[in-house]
C-alpha cells in the first residue's frame, strides 16, 4: 500500500507544481519523497525520490552530499613472503556520501570550469582535504578512496539517472546503500541550459538511528565504562540462565 | 536475515553468527574445550574489525563459561587460593593487554599482531591435536600408557623449579607447595592472550595444571574455568571501556548460539567415538591455520582499507 500512496502523493504534486512553475514564472520547483531515512538494525538500504517541474526544456542535475565523515586509511604492503597492514592515517572532513545524478552525463552539459565550480566531478570530492599524521608512504590514497567509495556505492556518478517526463518534469530515485553516515544530507538541485546553470535549489533529508540500535551506540561511547561493566554483567547471568534451563530440559 | 552491528559498523547475516556460536558450542561440548579460539578468526573472516572480534570474542566466553563455573563451584571443584593468585596475574596481564591493543590499533598494527599469534598458536595447537589423535586411533594400549610414563618422568620440571623459586605458599585444595611467582607468570601471560587474542587460555592453562604443576586433575578445569571466567570478565568490560571494542549484538547472538550448540555435543559426546572428534576438531583448526596463512600470502585484491572513524 505505502509505496502506491506515495505514488499517488507524488503525481498530484508534480500536476500541482508543474501548474506552478508554468503560473509563477519560476524556473524550478522540486521536492522529495521523503524527509527522514531511519536505520534499525534491519536497515538494508532504501530508496529516496525526488522529483519536480521546469518551466523550459533543459538538462537537470542533482548533487547529493552527506555529513563528512573522518576516516581510518590503512594500506597492505609486501614484507618478505607476507602481504601485511604497513600503516594508518587518519583523513578528517571526507564526504560520506556524494552522489552526482544527471540526464545527461555532466560532460556533455556543462564546460569543466562550470563543472569544478559546482564540484561535479567525484575525483575533486577530496579537494582540500589533508590526512593527519601521514607519515607513512601511502601511495595513491586519494583515487583508491574513490575507488572504494563506488564499490560501496558511496559516491556515484550517474549520467541517466534523472529521468525526464516530457520536457517539463522530472524524477529520480537514489538507492542509498546500508551503512549510512548519520546526519543531514544536502542536495542541490540545478537546472542547466545551453552550457550554464539558470536555476537552482536546495532540499535536505536527515538520516538517523532509531531505537535500540541508537541508544546502543551512544551508551557504548557515550559511557564506554558503564556500558562495559553493565553488559559483561549481562552475559554473565545470560549464560548461567542459559546454562541451568538447557541443563533442565535436557534431563526431562 | 541481515542485521547492523552498532559497534562493528557492519552487516552481518544472522544466521551465519547463530552457526558460528553453534558449530563452536557443539565442538567444545563434544570435546570439552572452550571455543574461543575459533570465534575470533571466524568474525575476522568474514570482515569484523580484529579489535573487535577480539573484544567480543572475550565477552562470548563470559557467557558461555559462566554455567560451567557456577557447576564446579557447586561441586567444591574450585581452588579458590589458587584462583585468586592466578586472577591476580591475569588481571594485570589483561589490562597491560588491553593498553597494548590500543597502542597497536592506533598505529595500524593490531590486525597483523592478531593475524601472526593466531597462525603460531593454533599451529601448535592443531599439530599437537593432531598427532595426539591419529596416535591414539592408530595403537590406543600401547601409545597410551608409553605416554603416561614419559609424562611422569619428565612432567614436573615446573613445579619443581617452583619449589626453589622465592614466595612459597601452600595450596591445600590442589595438594601443592610451590612459589607465588609460577601461577602469577601464568596469569599474566593468559591475561594478555585474553586481550590480544579474544581466547579464554584454558588449552594452555589446562595442561600446565595437569603435566607441569602436577595438580588434581577433579580441581584443574573447576579453577581454570573460575579464573579465565573473572579474566574475560574483566578483560572485556575494558575493551568495551578502553576501545569501544566489544558489540553487545553480536556477543549476545553468539552467547546463545554457543549455548544451545553446547547441548546438543554433551549429549552427542556420549554417543560419538571421542578420539575420532579430537581429529575432527584437529582438523577444524588446521584449517583456520592454513586460512589465515594464506589470507597474509596471497596478494590481497584490495591494497587499501578504509573504516569510518565514529564520534
Amino acid at each position: 500500500m505505502r509505496p502506491l500512496i506515495r505514488f499517488l502523493v507524488a503525481l498530484g504534486w508534480v500536476l500541482f507544481a508543474s501548474r506552478a512553475v508554468a503560473a509563477t514564472g519560476d524556473e524550478l520547483v522540486t521536492q522529495l519523497g521523503t524527509h527522514h531515512v531511519e536505520i534499525t538494525a534491519r536497515f538494508t538500504g532504501q530508496d529516496v525520490l525526488i522529483f519536480g517541474a521546469v518551466s523550459h526544456a533543459g538538462d537537470v542535475i542533482i548533487k547529493v552530499t552527506s555529513p563528512e565523515q573522518t576516516v581510518d586509511i590503512s594500506r597492505k604492503a609486501q614484507y618478505g613472503p607476507f602481504w601485511l597492514t604497513s600503516g594508518k592515517f587518519t583523513v578528517p572532513g571526507t564526504p560520506g556520501l556524494l552522489y552526482v545524478l544527471s540526464t545527461r552525463p555532466v560532460a556533455d552539459i556543462l564546460g569543466k570550469a562550470e563543472q569544478a565550480r559546482y564540484g561535479l566531478d567525484l575525483t575533486d570530492a577530496l579537494q582540500g582535504v589533508q590526512p593527519k599524521d601521514a607519515g607513512t608512504d601511502m601511495g595513491d590514497w586519494r583515487s583508491a578512496f574513490i575507488a572504494l567509495k563506488k564499490k560501496g556505492h558511496y559516491y556515484l556518478q550517474d549520467g541517466h539517472a534523472v529521468k525526464l517526463l516530457g520536457d517539463r518534469l522530472f524524477s529520480a530515485s537514489m538507492a542509498l546503500p546500508a551503512k549510512l553516515p548519520l546526519g543531514s544530507y544536502h542536495l542541490e538541485i540545478y537546472l542547466v541550459r545551453a552550457g550554464k546553470v539558470v536555476a537552482e535549489q536546495t532540499r535536505k533529508f536527515d538520516v538517523r538511528e532509531v531505537h535500540a540500535e541508537r541508544w546502543v551506540s551512544d551508551t557504548a561511547y557515550g559511557h564506554s565504562w558503564l556500558f562495559g561493566i553493565a553488559f559483561t554483567l549481562f552475559a554473565m547471568v545470560l549464560g548461567l540462565v542459559l546454562g541451568i534451563v538447557l541443563r533442565r530440559g535436557g534431563d526431562d | 536475515m541481515e542485521i547492523f552491528l552498532p559497534i562493528a559498523h557492519m552487516d552481518v547475516n544472522l544466521l551465519t553468527i547463530v552457526l558460528f556460536g553453534g558449530v563452536v558450542g557443539l565442538l567444545s561440548g563434544l570435546v570439552g574445550v572452550g571455543g574461543g579460539f575459533l570465534i575470533t578468526p571466524l568474525l575476522i573472516f568474514i570482515g569484523v574489525p580484529p579489535l573487535v572480534a577480539v573484544a567480543t570474542g572475550a565477552a562470548q566466553i563470559v557467557g558461555t563459561s559462566a554455567a560451567g563455573s557456577y557447576a564446579h563451584w557447586r561441586l567444591g571443584n574450585i581452588d579458590f587460593k589458587m584462583g585468586i593468585v592466578l586472577l591476580v596475574g591475569s588481571w594485570t596481564g589483561g589490562s597491560a593487554g588491553v593498553f597494548l591493543a590500543k597502542m597497536l590499533q592506533q598505529g595500524g598494527h593490531f590486525g597483523n599482531i592478531v593475524t601472526f599469534l593466531y597462525v603460531v598458536l593454533l599451529g601448535i595447537v592443531g599439530t599437537s591435536m593432531l598427532f595426539e589423535s591419529v596416535k591414539t586411533i592408530r595403537g590406543r594400549a600401547g601409545a597410551r600408557s608409553g605416554g603416561g610414563k614419559r609424562r611422569k618422568q619428565d612432567g614436573g620440571w615446573l613445579s619443581a623449579a617452583g619449589e626453589r623459586l622465592p614466595g612459597q605458599m601452600e595450596f591445600p585444595v590442589s595438594r601443592l607447595r610451590i612459589s607465588l611467582l609460577i601461577p602469577l607468570i601464568l596469569g599474566v601471560s593468559v591475561g594478555v592472550l585474553t586481550s590480544l587474542m579474544g581466547v579464554g587460555g584454558g588449552f594452555i592453562m589446562v595442561p600446565v595444571m595437569i603435566y607441569m604443576l602436577k595438580m588434581p586433575t577433579k580441581v584443574v578445569v573447576g579453577t581454570s574455568l573460575f579464573q579465565l571466567l573473572f579474566t574475560t570478565a574483566v578483560v572485556a568490560s575494558m575493551q568495551a571501556g578502553v576501545n569501544h571494542a566489544v558489540d553487545p549484538f553480536l556477543a549476545l547472538i553468539l552467547i546463545l548460539g554457543s549455548a544451545f550448540g553446547t547441548q546438543w555435543g554433551t549429549r552427542l559426546s556420549v554417543k560419538l567415538p571421542g578420539e575420532k572428534l579430537r581429529l575432527v576438531l584437529a582438523l577444524v583448526v588446521m584449517a583456520v591455520t592454513i586460512k589465515m596463512l594464506v589470507g597474509i600470502l596471497i596478494r590481497p585484491e584490495e591494497l587499501y582499507n578504509m573504516a569510518v572513524v565514529v564520534g
